[in-house]
């Protein structure tokens, strides 16, 4: 009896492999343009996790990633030269759920966020039903690269 | 109906629907998500126990679900349960059955095999607490599941707490169930305390690799008094999930630890080595979950 059991499992998971497949949304490149139109770029410090970049036109950009439920969400933060968010950009998302923190009306809900504002899901960023992990951690995400301009670049 | 054809309609029912989430990184234990208002989930589970105190046994149980959110924080599913049994030569005195799902005129000295329909069942589960929100996740749980020699009414306190970032999920469920089994041709009034708990960690994108423990009590009769104790059993194992855009899959291998314990005469002829194998346990139990959106 026991000899059959390979066989029970295997025709689920041969079904089930098919690969996970990368969702990129926006290059870096597309994500500059749409967040500080006709600046260029200058890259900092290669070596940090986050990706930052200095804009011609004042300003900062910077590429980082946060968890979803099951896999990392590439987003990028545009902060204008007085320390506010310019809007944000969904480079990739893979999540089965919360498409919709790709949608204009979700991501101007941080324009014009600096350091000092609370950011919380719930109160001042509205949640998505079934993407609560996402949009906690794209909020907690911008929040975090809000403080490294105050803590840091914000001197350079 | 074989074990194969049975593997076969199981498999078959697996992949006949397009589906997706709301999938627990566990086997055992459930997590306070919910689906979304409108959501609809297709899952198959397959459980196998394997191995009592001698002999060959082996129990597969099938549980083909529809899941549906009609809030965000309620949801619904139907259960179709359908098993298939294997025994011989299981008992502790060498014989083939009776015992769980294997009649009293069972052949002693043959090998019994048997395919068969259990029970329907109906899952709510409201989700009071997010654990992404709120300091804790809280969820409570009810089902209640009719079959030809089956009554039970099931419930279920859910927590989970997430940590380092959402990347490790503790649960823990807290189970208590009512029930009328049709054991020998007379029904019989039974209850069960369950606790189980369990640790994942994302290892990796969509990876999660856990540990399950879970403990179960029987009582006989209506209510759950010391008096009524028949066995008190433990089982502790590993988990796996893994989970894409469109489908997710657990697996959880779960073992008895040899210290259970049995109160009355009847439950002590089961209890063989540390380990019970009345009362549907098994030495080692393996279940695999597989989970689909459309």
């Amino acid at each position: 009896m026991s000899h059959r059991w390979p066989a029970f499992i295997a025709a689920p998971l041969a079904f089930s492999i098919p690969a996970a497949h990368a969702t990129v949304y926006l290059t870096v490149e597309q994500a500059q343009q749409s967040l500080f139109p006709g600046a260029s770029f200058a890259a900092l410090d290669p070596g940090r996790r986050e990706r930052v970049w200095r804009v011609s036109q004042g300003g900062w950009f910077i590429v980082d990633q946060v968890l979803g439920k099951r896999e990392l969400i590439t987003y990028a933060l545009g902060i204008d030269a007085q320390g506010r968010a310019r809007g944000i950009e969904i480079l990739e998302y893979r999540e089965s759920h919360g498409g919709q923190v790709r949608e204009a009306a979700w991501r101007a809900q941080f324009a014009g966020k600096s350091a000092g504002d609370p950011l919380q899901l719930d109160r001042d960023i509205r949640n998505i039903s079934g993407a609560t992990l996402s949009c906690r951690h794209l909020t907690d995400g911008v929040k975090r690269l809000l403080k490294l301009y105050e803590n840091e670049l914000r001197q350079r | 109906m074989s074990l194969r054809k049975f593997a076969l309609v199981a498999v078959t029912l697996s992949f006949a629907v397009p589906t997706f989430a709301g999938e627990s990184p566990f086997g055992y234990v459930y997590t306070t998500d919910t689906h979304p208002r409108g959501e609809r989930e297709f899952e198959q589970w397959l459980t196998r126990r394997h191995g009592q105190s001698r002999g060959d046994y082996d129990l597969w149980q099938a549980r083909t679900e529809f899941e549906y959110g009609i809030t965000d924080r309620l949801q619904t599913a139907l259960y179709l349960n359908y098993d298939h049994v294997s025994a011989f030569h299981n008992r502790a005195d060498g014989t083939t059955g009776p015992g769980a799902f294997i009649p009293d005129s069972v052949d002693p000295d043959a090998r019994y095999r048997r395919t068969f329909f259990q029970s329907f069942s109906n899952e709510w589960i409201y989700r009071v607490l997010s654990p992404y929100k709120d300091p804790i996740g809280l969820a409570l749980y009810i089902e209640p599941t009719w079959g030809p020699d089956e009554r039970e009414l099931e419930t279920k306190l859910i927590l989970q707490k997430n940590f380092l970032e959402d990347r490790l999920v503790w649960a823990a469920n807290l189970t208590a169930a009512a029930e009328k089994e049709r054991f020998h041709g007379d029904w019989e009034n039974e209850g069960e305390l369950e606790f189980t708990t369990g640790l994942a960690y994302q290892v990796a994108p969509g990876w999660h690799a856990g540990l399950e423990y879970r403990h179960h009590r029987g009582y006989e009769g209506r209510g759950f008094s010391a008096a009524k104790r028949v066995y008190a059993v433990n089982f502790i194992g590993p988990s796996v999930h893994y989970a894409s855009r469109k489908w997710w899959l657990t697996a959880t291998f779960l073992s008895q630890i040899a210290n259970a314990k049995a109160y009355n005469d009847e439950a002590r002829e089961d209890l063989i080595g540390g380990r019970f194998y009345g009362e549907h346990h098994e030495r080692n139990e393996l279940r695999i979950k597989v989970g689909f959106e459309f």
